[in-house]
């Protein structure tokens, strides 16, 4: 083996152990944002108390224990989950429908969740408790969704710009739904619809934060599966059919699972936007194209950008809680503006 | 052997290609040609197991070509086709791994990390291992994707007009590669061409298609007739004896 | 302080009370929404949510000092007027810490849990409006009480006054209060049973956005209940389920013989209706003409014979709310009681129970 060689395939190494350096880099950063995320909120904690709260130490006042472990920390879980799931999803997506602008939100199922919730909320969940209703209507909602976009998908061969039309249209759809509902609604339903539209995190406990983990736990690895066979589908459909990949297969599985995994988290945090759109942009921007290390960053930096909100939205106005779907919105535009502009993302 | 039979293929409807028979021997390369929409490359993907047969069959080495061996098929094929898309974030040495999509674990072996470079270095763009895609010359990543596709160590190589947007220079380069590795490797190489001359410098046979049937198959010499060719172009054409032995096609103005 | 009622929080599957030397007896208190609330003892530590006047006409200023958490917006934005008065009298209501407004979405549980209440008074529209959040108080070990004077029932007013004097531990008050306040609705009820009169169309409109908007009217809830009792026909019932806007055209189908525009203290707004604490009657009546400017009101009946009110709407939802009966029973029966003065009835309360003296305006016709 010629020296050349043995130098390439030593480079690639060192790419690769780059790569991993970066995910553990984005992971200590959240770890940091995860913990102010516990030290804010409209309580108003001294961070002494936190303190000694979370570590369980007999001198920590109950108060603040409760604030702490059945509110703070479920919130704060939730807000890693559901950013994982969402950074994932954007990015698989992106990969799979050719479209740097696909997205869960983009593609309507956010909007489905929507309209499902709205209906919940306005008949009174159907006699089912408020708790249960209210995201189960937004979870069936989004399979509607997910159900036609892949149903007229596969009427084209599951071609990338028939999905992705197919998700735009189904976002009209389900926003003029949506507004229907708020417009009939009594004022104290449309408050809550509006609440819910606006995504937040407070409705997050220790029950929806385990089934949010674990279907995104085996959604993830699922998708993770298939990492070869979506970097493969960054030359183009064409040059990955060339190449074995089963495109049409993989775009009705993967965006089944996607739709599976987004419907979970959006059902209990509302729609919160943004997050599936620029954290696979920002992932990819650190890391490259291999899925191996594109996915995982980008469920990293998902999770880190709304974690981040998260705390802002308890900082921006002390004592009050910003809806963290505002936030990221609000924030996150400007930034994705900069991203564009001063890096050239690749289109 | 490759063998196509009696091939019927429709697209949309419209019959693209009537009774085609060809064979395509091991160790040589055949060049089809002909006019825009002749079904040449429509052709190509029906050997490679992607445009469903409205009649006939096709064999490599008695095995047939039916829906359910098109995965091992199409795994003893190398097919590259005519998009040549770059992604930005993926390098030269990742795109050539790709060849191997299907195969691959999820940590890398270091075999197909080496037979990777190995292939570059055949090629002489091992220096751009590191490199992003996009950042190379067309010429370049033809000659990438070319390593790519025998990345999978294929029996078959189908090559849907691999050089039409190259410079004289990487035509030659990756003509002659292309020449070197089916002999070497004793391949059977079928490459869609515009440039008659080119086929007519590396192809051992030439197939002529036009309006979906074959006209002619056969060495440059009995292929390329100016008769024919002015036929099925619809303009005047001279074929002259080159110094190499190989035929030379002009268009008459 | 009610230090034994925190040993509950940690554990999610509720252990059992301990034991203690309780001074008095558990009470099992059923609130006005069904749920039950386990106390100890009259409260200490009390978070209220609304109805802000009728726990202090329950509990008297003292009662104030109780009080480590309110819905502060709910107050101080809409009665700002109102408002001011009370921190003159009282200035420790300034220092009492918000725990956020429902209605707006900014009520924290974090918040309301971390002042350590005892008890959290909320009422039923505050618990409908939070959901499920309701559960995580009463999860984090505070008992939540639902009371309601929106329904504009008199069985829910008195329910309610009584769950406030258990809560205070001020029972006999609670129940002199629960027994005047039915007794003045009875005695409007037994006047019109023996007219047995037909009942007059009445439209009621809460005057928040001005004559250019339509402002919500009500059906059998609030202002809508309160005509019902005042012997009037609400003209939203039926129509609206709890409050809303009618249609503008429904309003003139529906040809009312009695119009009521209610208000508050709002000056931020410049057509608005005006009522409430230091409100000339120039400027409600003022305000009031405005809204008679709307297309086609002229030809109503009752903008025709003059019938038309203003009433306050700090005023409803309130045990105070007799004298917002026996005004609109005035207005629909003018001739049946002559001899009562509503708004005097009114101040009087206030002067019996409350520690205000309002001035201003409260209830008025253009007449």
């Amino acid at each position: 083996m010629s020296a050349a060689i043995t130098a390439a395939v030593a480079a690639h190494r060192a790419r690769e152990r780059r790569r991993l350096a970066m995910l553990a880099a984005t992971a200590a950063v959240l770890a940091v944002s995860l913990v102010l995320d516990l030290a804010t909120g409209p309580a108003l904690l001294p961070l002494r108390e936190v303190v000694l709260a979370l570590s369980g130490q007999p001198g920590a006042d109950e108060t603040v224990s409760v604030i702490l472990w059945s509110l703070r920390l479920p919130m704060a879980l939730m807000a890693l989950v559901v950013g994982v799931a969402l950074g994932v999803s954007g990015a698989t997506m992106q990969t799979l429908l050719d479209n740097p602008l696909a997205s869960p939100y983009t593609l309507g199922l956010a909007a489905a969740a929507g309209f499902g919730a709205s209906l919940a909320i306005q008949y009174g969940g159907w006699g089912l408790p408020p708790v249960l209703a209210v995201p189960g209507a937004a979870f069936l909602a989004t399979c509607l969704a997910c159900a036609v976009i892949l149903g007229v998908g596969r009427l084209r061969g599951m071609a990338a710009n028939t999905v992705v039309l197919a998700g735009i249209a189904l976002l009209f759809l389900f926003h003029a739904l949506q507004s229907l509902m708020q417009f009939r609604a009594s004022p104290e339903v449309g408050q809550q619809i509006v609440f819910w539209l606006l995504g937040s995190l407070a409705k997050a406990d220790w029950h929806n934060l385990a089934i949010t983990a674990a279907v995104t736990a085996i959604a993830l690895p699922l998708l993770m599966r298939h990492c070869w066979a979506l970097t493969t589908l960054r030359l183009g459909e064409a040059r990955a059919r060339a190449l074995g990949v089963p495109v049409a297969a993989l775009r009705l599985g993967a965006v089944a699972l996607i739709s599976l995994m987004t419907a979970t988290a959006i059902a209990f945090v509302g729609t919160i936007g943004f997050v599936g759109l620029v954290a696979p942009h920002l992932a990819r921007l650190c890391i490259g194209e291999d899925q191996r290390f594109l996915l995982p960053l980008s469920g990293l930096m998902g999770a880190l950008m709304l974690s981040s909100a998260s705390v802002l939205s308890k900082v921006i106005i002390p004592g009050a809680l910003v809806p963290v779907g505002v936030v990221t919105a609000v924030i996150g535009v400007p930034f994705f503006l900069w991203l564009i502009l001063a890096r050239r993302l690749p289109g | 052997m490759l063998y196509a039979e009696a091939l019927t293929l429709r697209q949309g409807g419209r019959m693209v290609s009537r009774d085609l028979s060809l064979a395509f021997p091991r160790g040589a390369i055949t060049a089809l040609v002909g006019p825009n929409g002749a079904g040449k490359t429509t052709l190509l993907r029906a050997l490679h197991g992607e445009h469903p047969l409205a009649a006939g069959r096709i064999a490599l080495d008695g095995e047939a070509l039916n829906p359910t061996t098109r995965r091992r098929w199409q795994a003893r094929i190398g097919y590259m086709p005519q998009e040549s898309r770059a992604a930005a974030g993926l390098t030269v040495l990742e795109a050539v791994l790709l060849g191997r999509a299907g195969t691959l674990a999820f940590r890398l072996p270091e075999a197909a990390l080496r037979e990777a470079a190995a292939l570059l270095e055949e090629f002489g763009l091992l220096d751009l291992a590191g490199r992003d895609l996009t950042t190379l010359s067309g010429g370049q990543r033809q000659m990438v994707f070319f390593a790519q596709c025998l990345a999978r160590r294929p029996e078959v190589l189908l090559l849907d007009e691999p050089v039409s947007a190259l410079d004289l220079r990487h035509q030659q380069t990756l003509m002659r590669a292309l020449r070197r590795l089916t002999e070497a490797r004793r391949l059977i190489s079928v490459v869609v061409l515009h440039d008659l001359n080119l086929a007519a410098r590396y192809a051992d046979r030439i197939g002529v298609l036009a309006e979906g049937s074959l006209r002619v198959l056969g060495p440059p010499a009995e292929a390329l007739s100016a008769p024919l060719l002015s036929a099925i172009y619809g303009v005047g054409v001279r074929v002259l004896w080159g110094e190499d032995g190989h035929p030379m096609v002009q268009a008459l103005v | 302080m009610a230090v034994l009622s925190r040993r509950r929080l940690l554990a999610a599957s509720a252990g059992t009370l301990l034991a203690a030397p309780a001074l008095a007896a558990p009470l099992r208190l059923q609130g006005l929404d069904g749920s039950t609330a386990a106390l100890e003892r009259p409260a200490q530590r009390i978070l209220l949510g609304f109805y802000f006047e009728e726990f202090l006409a329950v509990g008297g200023t003292e009662a104030l000092g109780r009080v480590v958490g309110l819905s502060r917006a709910a107050w101080k934005d809409w009665r700002p007027a109102n408002w001011a008065e009370y921190v003159k009298v009282l200035p420790g209501l300034e220092a009492i810490p918000d725990v956020g407004e429902v209605e707006v979405g900014t009520f924290s549980v974090e918040k309301a849990i971390a002042l350590k209440p005892d008890v959290a008074i909320l009422g039923d529209w505050q618990v409908r409006g939070l959901g499920t959040e309701v559960a995580r108080l009463r999860n984090a070990g505070i008992p939540v009480v639902v009371i309601d004077y929106h329904a504009e029932q008199p069985a829910r007013h008195i329910a309610s006054t009584r769950l406030l004097g258990q809560v205070l531990g001020e029972e006999a008050r609670a129940l002199r209060l629960a027994e005047d306040y039915e007794a003045a609705i009875a005695a409007v009820q037994v006047r019109l049973a023996a007219a047995r009169r037909p009942r007059p169309r009445i439209y009621i409109e809460l005057g928040s956005k001005g004559p250019g908007e339509q402002g919500p009217s009500y059906g059998d809830h609030m202002w809508g209940a309160l005509a019902k009792l005042a012997g009037g026909d609400n003209i939203g019932r039926g129509v609206i389920a709890t409050w809303g806007p009618i249609a503008p055209e429904k309003v003139l189908a529906s040809r009312p013989e009695v119009i009521a525009i209610a208000g508050s203290e709002w000056r931020q707004h410049p057509t608005g209706q005006l009522m409430g604490q230091g409100v000339r009657p120039e400027e409600a009546r003022a305000r009031l003409r405005g809204f008679l400017r709307r297309p086609g009101w002229q030809g109503l009946p009752a903008v025709r014979e003059g019938r038309v009110h203003a009433v306050y709407q700090g005023a409803s939802r309130t045990l105070a709310d007799f004298a917002s009966v026996q005004y609109l029973a005035k207005a629909l029966y003018p001739d049946l009681f002559e001899d009562l003065d509503p708004q005097a009835e009114y101040l009087a309360w206030h002067a019996r129970w409350l520690p205000i003296r309002p001035t201003g305006s409260f209830m008025l016709g253009l007449g």
